[in-house]
């Protein structure tokens, strides 16, 4: 027998509804790069505006204990202790970066360049998209320029490395947010609808 | 002298040169596989780069990751250490085109020894004794039946491009002969890339007796006290001791100087190695040259007060040998063993494991070179080399005393290790006599077990 739900059980039946899609937009502004988000439907307005946190805090970097700068040649290297630890890392609002992050990592030695050359623009900038196989920077090693492919793609976060800077095996290069990946093929599958 | 060095290699030995470095006052860099991102080398150098995952062959055998390290960090020179890349010619190769030093001898000698065959007819050449055996490699199976019932039976069929005991066999009789040709042959391919074998008559109950040469580019080369390695497992050494108890200062002498006339024939630079066959005659017969600073140096270390990894960096960096072949003194008895992480009830099954704790010995004529620290994890990527215990005493005897003393101090938790092995050869009858050849192990330890 099917009980007949009272007016009363209805209106909180979509009271939590809302409550549940409301959840779900601070999620997904919470860990999208987004300042201000306005949705509104059927007369009803709702309106997200991030905080602006310290900007002193918004990352820190690890520096490796090094007195590499005694002893050294005449034009000093940079060396691997200004390299980016992403566990010590804070993203926006002083919280830690989402999980869902991940990082194109380096399987070289050498000196990593954001262009093949002086005169030409960085392969990649924060924010582009990139996808697997795309060339992304170039490592030199033993006087020979490598161009590296992403094994991964999504939406550059951070480039790691300074251009110019050695990088070690395993070292993070680039911080990805994979999913604007998958974002791209459902919105162009949308507007051909 | 080189402002900073780059260990190409890790664990002891890469400790051993981080240290005689840091005495020296030389930056070191180390470089490290993922595996061994918390070792200790890479802790104790200046600066540490990652150079690949655990396998050796994508990290302390990767040439262009290991070279850009040093190109990166600006080494001037790398230290190669034993293994891996010490003596592997195109490393040395590209290390002189890309204006770092290989400390080590020139890339044409390393090649040279690195070939056993040419090797024995440098040798012969230079009027140091060889092993009666082929002029050079086997062309054909019937040159191995002319030649072998000439030198008489037993034979040994060894690779060429083989050593440290890997790609031989022992042939007893004509019969056996062919097949032990053609497997050494294949093995030799598989293993060493090249299937040349040369042939050699078989020494019986042989001692391994070894001297060490330092050599500087004014060609001036002494030799230090021998080394005798007899004790043996499947060829690989396990215990060294020095002096050695078969050779009176009459032979000391003869040996050292056919191993200064073996390492003049090649004009041999910075440190190296020649490793005799002595028999129950007192006869002596060229081996083969290792090119290399070696696992067992502490020994002469200890009996002679010379730093081996100090005198290589020295000579590496083209300094005058300061060291006359007269004053060289011998100072008492030093023995060394290799603790290993395999179980010796189990014929030496390496053991994989963590060292949860581990008390270190210690006291007077005690030297520990080890990498170890609380948590290391054996890998299986490596060697399982967990120590070298050596020790120095007056005499033979108080060595002896010494390192029974030091063995039962060791202890060691998580891993089962060759310590009471080495317990069992210490307490041997006729190991405190000093009677010991490569038989050892096979003769006396494991017929009494």
């Amino acid at each position: 027998m099917v009980k007949k739900k009272s007016k009363h059980h209805s209106n909180k039946k979509i009271e939590t509804k809302e409550l549940l899609q409301i959840k779900e937009f601070v999620n997904l502004i919470k860990d999208a790069d987004i300042m201000e988000l306005l949705w509104e439907k059927d007369g009803t307005k709702i309106s997200f505006k991030r905080g602006l946190g310290n900007p002193e805090e918004e990352k820190r970097l690890v520096n490796r204990e090094s007195d590499t700068s005694e002893g050294q040649s005449e034009t000093p290297q940079p060396g691997l202790e200004t390299k980016t630890d992403i566990s010590q890392m804070i993203g926006e609002e002083g919280r830690p970066l989402p999980e869902k992050y991940k990082t194109i990592k380096s399987s070289m030695v050498g000196t990593f360049y954001s262009s093949p050359a002086e005169d030409q623009p960085p392969l990649v900038k924060v924010k582009d998209i990139i996808k697997p196989g795309q060339k992304i920077c170039v490592i030199e090693a033993m006087k020979i320029m490598r161009e590296i492919s992403a094994d991964k793609g999504g939406r550059v976060v951070k480039i790691l490395v300074e251009n110019g800077h050695p990088v070690e095996y395993g070292q993070d290069m680039f911080l990805i947010d994979p999913y604007y990946e998958e974002e791209v093929p459902k919105v162009a599958r949308k507007r051909h609808k | 002298m080189f402002k900073k060095v780059l260990i190409a290699n890790r664990g002891e030995i890469a400790l051993r040169i981080i240290r005689a470095c840091r005495e020296m006052g030389i930056k070191t860099v180390a470089v490290h596989s993922e595996a061994d991102k918390d070792s200790l080398h890479t802790k104790f150098a200046d600066e540490s780069i990652c150079i690949g995952p655990g396998p050796s062959d994508e990290s302390y055998l990767n040439i262009p990751n290991i070279i850009s390290a040093a190109e990166i960090t600006g080494a001037d020179a790398i230290h190669p250490g034993y293994g891996f890349l010490a003596e592997n010619t195109y490393f040395a190769e590209v290390c002189e085109s890309c204006n770092i030093t290989f400390i080590g001898p020139s890339k044409e000698v390393i090649l040279k020894m690195g070939d056993k065959c040419k090797a024995r007819k440098a040798m012969e050449k230079a009027g140091v004794p060889i092993i009666p055996g082929s002029r050079g490699t086997i062309p054909k199976i019937d040159d191995a039946l002319k030649l072998a019932r000439k030198i008489k039976y037993p034979v040994v069929v060894k690779a060429s491009a083989g050593g440290g005991g890997k790609g031989m066999r022992i042939v007893q009789n004509e019969e056996a002969l062919k097949n032990a040709v053609m497997t050494c042959q294949s093995e030799a391919k598989a293993a060493f890339g090249s299937e040349e074998v040369y042939l050699e008559k078989y020494i019986p109950e042989p001692r391994h007796v070894e001297f060490q040469i330092l050599g500087d580019r004014k060609g001036n080369i002494i030799y230090l006290p021998e080394r005798d390695c007899s004790i043996q497992r499947r060829h690989q050494k396990l215990i060294e001791e020095s002096p050695s108890p078969a050779v009176n200062s009459k032979l000391r002498r003869k040996m050292g100087h056919a191993a200064v006339k073996a390492a003049k024939a090649v004009k041999y630079t910075t440190v190296g190695t020649i490793e005799f066959l002595l028999d129950k005659n007192g006869d002596f017969y060229f081996m083969e040259m290792n090119t290399r600073i070696q696992v067992e140096h502490p020994v002469t270390e200890l009996v002679c007060g010379v730093d081996l990894v100090k005198m290589q960096i020295r000579l590496a960096a083209g300094e005058k040998l300061n060291l006359e072949q007269d004053k060289i003194k011998i100072y008492g008895n030093a023995i060394e063993c290799r603790i290993n992480a395999e179980d010796p009830d189990k014929d030496f099954l390496p053991c994989a494991g963590t060292i949860s704790n581990y008390i270190l010995p210690g006291g007077p004529g005690v030297r520990i070179d080890t990498g170890i620290y609380p948590g290391y994890t054996i890998s299986p990527f490596y060697d399982s080399m967990i120590a070298k215990l050596i020790v120095i005493g007056n005499n033979r005897q108080e060595a002896i005393a010494r390192m029974e003393r030091a063995l039962g101090e060791f202890v060691l938790d998580g891993v089962k290790s060759t310590i009471p092995f080495h317990a069992k050869v210490m307490a041997d009858e006729s190991y405190r006599k000093g009677e010991v050849n490569t038989n050892f192990i096979q003769e006396r330890i494991f017929k009494q077990a």
